[in-house]
């Protein structure tokens, strides 16, 4: 084959619909390209195009939003590892994590660092948000971007919230049900609150039913965080996790005070 | 100062490194050591298993060393060298050489060949045949036939060839027969050290699998890694006398009748079965778990979770002890306790001022254990002011102003004294009242002793008590004997004048008192009123029937679910130095029940180690039952209850304070399931007018004065309704002839029957007495007993012969004609 089919077959290749699909721009070896292939992909380029000096520094940004997105990689793939193991029914929930203690390979650091990692990742959102209020980085333009952030702290406590009852055992009961108990005076959809009596609010129909999926914290309660846990609030917190960066590129890092 | 993108960050880099490096080591340590213990208990256990093999190897070896074995061995050694050097002397060696060639040749050469030719003409028949069966034309037939003949010859050249072979091979064995002998006489002297070697090298040749044991029991939601460690629970013998590595102990009953792999450990031992992290924690004796490990008889705890009677149980033995402890000594009059009945198991106080004297009643209270050593009263630890407030309570409560005779009186009537001791020893008093110590042999019957009595009671009392002792207290145990009012003066002229109480008439002498026999107080209504208060604070209502405190409730906590109580909820007050756990929180309140505050009004129990313990074991019962249903053993008997006149006769003699009758009573006199049809009816209406001597002293039944009427009636219900359909009246043994007679005594003789029972004056006294025999027993029974002597339960001890039926028979006879008419010299009290 001499190189003139080469060429018409690459040709044919990289014009075909489905390689255009699949590859938006000509990977030609110019420096243009090179640098789209680097800045146009999200893995590999989370911050913006262009960063000014100050904003790489560590004492600036404390790269605590990078590890809080680290860890939450980090607990997701543990997660994922748990759930081979884990069963979300009141006769197995406790034991599970028992057998994970004693019995299952690496099961102790496995289910140890998730926890731990649990709580490290409130900390670190709490410290992140401490350094962009400082820095008075949630000013104009970047106003949506505090606001997703707020959002993601909100989701990041609930995913701590949900995954303490998952041992099922008293700690974790009790946090639960004294966290929905507070879920009762919730204004309007609490049957506690203001207002919720008078829209028909009872112990029945009221937010905390829904949380728990019943009036005590039993079965449907472990079960509903569970799903929450692993599946709801994982995929709403990715989402909003890409906004949150998508947002920081386009919208660069705040200067140094 | 270099700009953010020029600096380097690699010493943060290769700390944060090395951080990660460290803790991935440490999780593969852990993973494999750390959190792993129990593989070093492994290790040890198949190290310990070498070594026994190895003690066992050079036993054996020691034992085929001494001087008799290896003498036997030589023997037969040098018989087999000789054996072997002859074989080859003789020429038998070539010859043998020989015929292996000559025989490898033949199979080589001839054999295989031929076959492999026949298995080829058998295939080919196989194709025609079924070529035949599609075509069914007249060639193909012809072939067939054709080829089937080829087969059948090829198949007898074979024959011929496997017969040469056949006798060739037995002249070749006939050549060794001799060595043969002798190798095959040699074998047993090596054959255990060879096995043990066997053992040993398949034990020693690969690493032993390190693994971790796990019971999975989903009914009971158990998983138990308990054999992780506990490597020899199971096996038949112990490698080890030391925990993780001895056996269960009494397996024959635990193990054999609850399968490790149905049961598992921790649903009797308790325990965290999961764990293996630690040893601590694999028992549960760490903060926050519930359930620590049950250890040795402790665990009889959990029978109670599936069994539902106890008291049979071989193996729980001590938590069935504790469960009639509970009733029997009054715990229930206190506690409420889920299951339990609540019995009040002292005597009505009401009238307890016409009954004891006044002196008598403060001693009591003072130490009830102190007064009397089998007194199930515990010490209520009362003051002389609290003992005075309640004795006085107890006065104005029945006697008022009456005055009270106490019964004491050494100056009475000589021949009604003489006529009364004669009636106390026929009604067998000393069975249940113990004299002086001596007597009172039934089990559980806690009748006070005689040796004093009459300087406690009043004589009024004890006439009215003995015509009819229910009249006063509905539960007692104390039969009704039917005396006329003659026999009961008699009796209580006997015992004022036999049981005075000399050192506090001789004290009262020698403080220069009047012996008063009528005493006359006026007691302090303050002081009784005071009286009234303690006796409601103690809760003494609990025991005893009182007037105004009926509708009382109990004074004790209740104790349903004490057995699951966390130590945080026990309280230990101001006791300091007391091992903060269930168990030692529960023998100190025990044995000390005020030791941990003030205030506490628990009195103290004169309990005995071994009761302490039962009640500990019973104790740590007292929780949920969590098996599932089909874990349940039902109690196999229904309870049974005497109907009818029959049943109120019993009610009022409490017969089944001695006897059993379908499971329902004691076992101190004969089991009555089956009497009637044991024992002939008129032995049995006889008996009952008057009770021969048919067993040692203390267990004679007394003499209760039935009438006719009654009499007839137990003996109906007897031999209709407590018969055993399996024993089928049998004509043939009725017929006795002196020919029989003589057989049967012959066979008594020489089965050494004698040894263990009498007939006259000759035997042993293990057995009952045989001389009347033939009086009282049925031949079926006594035909039925000797044959399965073991049938009616496990009480008897008589051995079984394995006596065949026609010896049997003439036995039966034998014993049969046992009566009290030709055993002259016995006396039979026809009253």
């Amino acid at each position: 084959m001499d190189k003139k089919s080469d060429a018409k077959i690459k040709e044919v290749v990289t014009s075909s619909q489905i390689w255009k699909s699949i590859f938006r721009r000509k990977h030609d070896d110019t420096k243009r390209s090179r640098v789209l292939a680097i800045v146009g992909n999200f893995f590999m380029h989370l911050h913006p195009i262009s960063v000014a000096r100050h904003a790489l520094a560590l004492k600036f940004t404390w790269c605590m939003g990078g590890v809080t997105f680290l860890l939450f990689l980090f607990l997701t793939l543990g997660g994922v590892l748990l759930m081979f193991y884990y069963h979300p029914t009141t006769g197995e929930a406790y034991w599970d994590i028992k057998d994970l203690h004693y019995s299952v390979p690496f099961g102790k650091i496995l289910r140890n660092t998730h926890r731990w990692g649990g709580h490290l990742m409130v900390i670190t959102v709490m410290v992140h948000m401490f350094r962009v209020f400082m820095t008075g980085s949630y000013k104009r333009p970047r106003e949506f971007n505090w606001a997703i952030g707020v959002i993601l702290l909100v989701f990041t406590l609930l995913l701590s919230f949900t995954g303490y009852l998952l041992t099922w055992d008293q700690l974790g009961m009790w946090a639960i049900t004294v966290g929905t108990n507070m879920a009762r005076a919730t204004p309007f959809i609490g049957h506690e609150g203001p207002f919720g009596e008078q829209l028909g609010m009872t112990a029945h129909n009221d937010v905390r039913f829904a949380l728990l999926g019943g009036s005590v914290v039993g079965a449907n309660a472990l079960l509903r965080a569970y799903v929450w846990h692993c599946i709801a609030i994982p995929l709403i917190v990715t989402f909003l996790i890409g906004v949150h960066f998508w947002r920081v590129r386009k919208d660069g890092f705040s200067g140094s005070l | 100062m270099k700009k953010e993108e020029q600096k380097s960050y690699v010493l943060m880099y290769a700390i944060c490194a090395a951080i990660l490096i460290i803790v991935q080591a440490w999780a593969i340590w852990n993973e494999v050591v750390g959190k792993r213990p129990w593989k070093d208990y492994q290790r040890k256990f198949y190290s310990l298993l070498i070594d026994n093999i190895n003690d066992d190897i050079e036993e054996e070896k020691k034992r085929f060393d001494g001087p008799d074995v290896q003498k036997e061995y030589q023997e037969v050694a040098q018989k087999l060298e000789k054996a072997k050097k002859e074989f080859k002397m003789s020429g038998n060696q070539n010859e043998f050489n020989k015929l292996e060639e000559a025989i490898r040749n033949i199979r080589s050469k001839e054999l295989s060949p031929l076959q492999l030719q026949l298995s080829d003409i058998r295939n080919r028949v196989l194709e025609e045949e079924y070529l035949y069966t599609k075509d069914r034309t007249e060639e193909r037939k012809v072939i067939l036939d054709k080829l089937k003949e080829e087969a059948s010859e090829a198949l007898s050249i074979v024959e011929k060839v496997k017969a040469r072979l056949a006798e060739m091979q037995e002249r070749k064995i006939a050549l060794t027969t001799q060595i043969e002998k002798y190798e095959e006489e040699l074998k047993p002297f090596v054959a255990p050290i060879n096995k043990l070697q066997e053992r040993l090298t398949l034990l020693t040749r690969k690493r032993p699998s390190l693994q971790e044991y796990q019971i999975h029991i989903p009914a009971l939601n158990e998983v138990d890694r308990c054999k992780s460690c506990h490597l020899g629970i199971d096996r038949d013998e112990s490698i080890s006398d030391k925990q993780p590595f001895k056996k269960h102990p009494g397996s024959y009953i635990f193990l054999k009748n609850h399968p490790l792999k149905d049961f598992g450990c921790t649903v009797c031992h308790e325990g965290q079965g999961g764990a293996t992290t630690s040893v601590e924690k694999a028992h549960g004796e760490v903060e926050y778990w519930l359930h620590p490990m049950l250890r040795g008889s402790l665990a009889q705890a959990s029978c109670i979770k599936c069994h539902e009677r106890t008291d049979d149980l071989p193996g729980a033995e001590m938590v069935s002890m504790g469960q009639r402890l509970v009733v029997e000594r009054g715990c229930v009059g206190c506690h409420d306790v889920e299951g339990f009945p609540t019995v009040k198991i002292g005597p009505p106080l009401t009238f307890v001022g016409e009954k004891v004297s006044y002196k008598w009643l403060k001693t009591w209270l003072k130490d009830p254990h102190e007064t009397y050593e089998k007194a199930r009263m515990p010490n209520f630890m009362l003051s002389d002011e609290e003992i005075e407030n309640i004795a006085d309570f107890f006065e104005g409560l029945s006697r008022g102003e009456l005055e009270t005779m106490i019964a004491a009186d050494p100056d009475v009537d000589e021949e009604k004294y003489q006529r009364g001791m004669a009636l106390y020893n026929s009604s067998r008093c000393v069975i249940c009242h113990p004299r002086e110590g001596r007597g009172g042999a039934v089990k559980y019957v806690y009748a006070p002793d005689h040796t004093k009595i009459a300087s406690k009671i009043s004589k009024d009392w004890l006439f009215r008590w003995i015509k009819n002792p229910q009249a006063y207290h509905p539960d007692t145990k104390m039969p009704h004997f039917r005396f006329t009012d003659k026999e009961a003066e008699e009796l209580v002229t006997f015992m004022s004048a036999e049981f005075i109480d000399w050192d506090a008439v001789d004290e009262e002498e020698e403080e220069g008192e009047e012996v008063v026999k009528a005493v006359k107080r006026d007691s302090d209504p303050a002081s009784a009123e005071k009286g009234r208060e303690l006796v409601k604070n103690y809760g003494c209502y609990g025991c005893h029937e009182i007037k105004g405190f009926e509708n009382e409730s109990k004074i004790g906590v209740e104790l349903t679910s004490f057995g699951s109580k966390s130590v945080e909820l026990l309280d230990f007050g101001v006791v300091k130095d007391l091992e903060r756990s269930w168990l030692s929180w529960t023998m100190a309140k025990l044995k000390d029940p005020r030791q941990f505050r003030e205030g506490i009004r628990m009195p103290k129990f004169s309990f005995t180690d071994e009761d302490f313990d039962a009640l500990v074991c019973l104790l740590k019962s007292f929780k949920e039952r969590t098996v599932p249903v089909n874990y349940f053993v039902k109690a196999t008997t229904v309870g049974y209850e005497p109907q009818g006149k029959f049943g109120k006769i019993v009610e009022d003699l409490n017969c089944l304070v001695c006897h059993r009758i379908k499971d329902k009573g004691a076992n101190f006199a004969p089991d009555l399931t089956y009497e009637g049809s044991r024992v002939k009816r008129e032995w049995l209406e006889d008996f009952l007018r008057a009770p021969d001597i048919l067993r040692p002293l203390f267990q004679q039944m007394p003499r209760f004065n039935l009438s006719e009427e009654e009499i007839k009636i137990v003996a109906d219900y007897i031999t209709l309704v407590l018969v055993d359909d399996e024993v089928i009246a049998r004509e043939d043994l009725g017929e006795i002839t002196s020919d029989n007679v003589e057989r049967g005594k012959k066979i008594y003789n020489e089965k050494g029957c004698q040894a263990c029972h009498q007939i006259g004056i000759e035997g042993g006294a293990v057995g009952p007495n045989l001389s009347v025999a033939g009086d009282r027993l049925t031949p079926e029974y006594i035909y039925m007993h000797l044959k399965d002597p073991q049938k009616w339960g496990s009480s008897n001890v008589a051995p079984n012969y394995g006596l065949d039926d026609e010896e049997l028979t003439y036995l039966t006879k034998y014993l049969s004609d046992l009566r009290a008419k030709k055993v002259g010299f016995l006396w039979k009290n026809t009253n």
